[in-house]
């Protein structure tokens, strides 16, 4: 349960840097594409650590606290893909 | 739309202040539309003024080779302007905002085009090219 629960924040995780990334290109610089460069970076850092954290824990049983903290680590992964939701509305927003 | 300039009779007779005013703005040839606008004062008033000072011989009105080209619009002027500013800020990617530069009808609309667009660089561009842009838009509108 607890390995489910962080590869598939660790899944999301990907996609999150895949999006980031793709986001990139449309604001190469200025306050927007200065800040995606960090918080991509960021980004993939975290997508590491899901995946250390998966594997650090692989075939451990699974107890409350490690099940506290899968959770955690997946509605993170939730609240960056909100995050950068929000980046593609304005960027839309100041193409329309 | 008529061009007139000052002659080169000297001034020798008493002039009320709007016919001073209009008279030393016309020290280079100027139509009547841009003499109402710099003078502030109404353009049958200046047309008014400016007849009498052709009665009077001080100013005469540019015809036929001698007229210059019309002086631009305040609308060209800006758009002038803010094509020069975009180019020397954004080099060839200024090209990709021009025919919305183009497209504006009016002066209002170029403007708030201009302040969108300083937005959109300041955010997606470039921080430095948004600065330099930001400016020159104080100097033209």
């Amino acid at each position: 349960m607890l390995q489910l629960i962080v590869f598939a924040g660790f899944a999301l995780m990907l996609y999150n840097v895949y999006f980031g990334f793709r986001m990139k290109s449309q604001a190469p610089g200025g306050i927007i594409g200065e800040r995606l460069v960090q918080l991509n970076s960021f980004i993939a850092l975290f997508a590491l650590g899901y995946l250390a954290v998966g594997l650090l824990t692989w075939g451990r049983p699974a107890d409350p606290l490690l099940l506290i903290t899968g959770l955690i680590l997946l509605f993170g992964a939730v609240f960056v893909w909100l995050v950068l939701r929000l980046v593609e509305a304005i960027l839309a927003a100041l193409e329309a | 739309m008529q061009i007139y300039r000052q002659t080169q009779k000297p001034l020798g007779v008493f002039l009320s202040r709007e016919q001073r005013l209009i008279y030393s703005l016309c020290r280079e040839e100027v139509s009547d539309i841009l003499l109402a606008q710099r003078s502030g004062l109404a353009l049958d008033l200046v047309r008014q003024i400016l007849s009498e000072l052709c009665a009077q011989g001080l100013v005469e009105r540019v015809t036929g080779e001698e007229a210059k080209e019309p002086a631009p619009s305040p609308l060209e002027a800006a758009r002038t302007r803010l094509r020069e500013a975009l180019q020397a800020t954004l080099g060839e990617q200024a090209a990709q905002y021009l025919p919305e530069l183009e497209a504006k009808q009016s002066l209002a609309e170029l403007e708030g085009w201009a302040r969108r667009l300083l937005i959109k660089l300041r955010l997606t561009i470039s921080q430095k090219a948004a600065g330099v842009l930001e400016a020159e838009l104080k100097k033209i509108f």
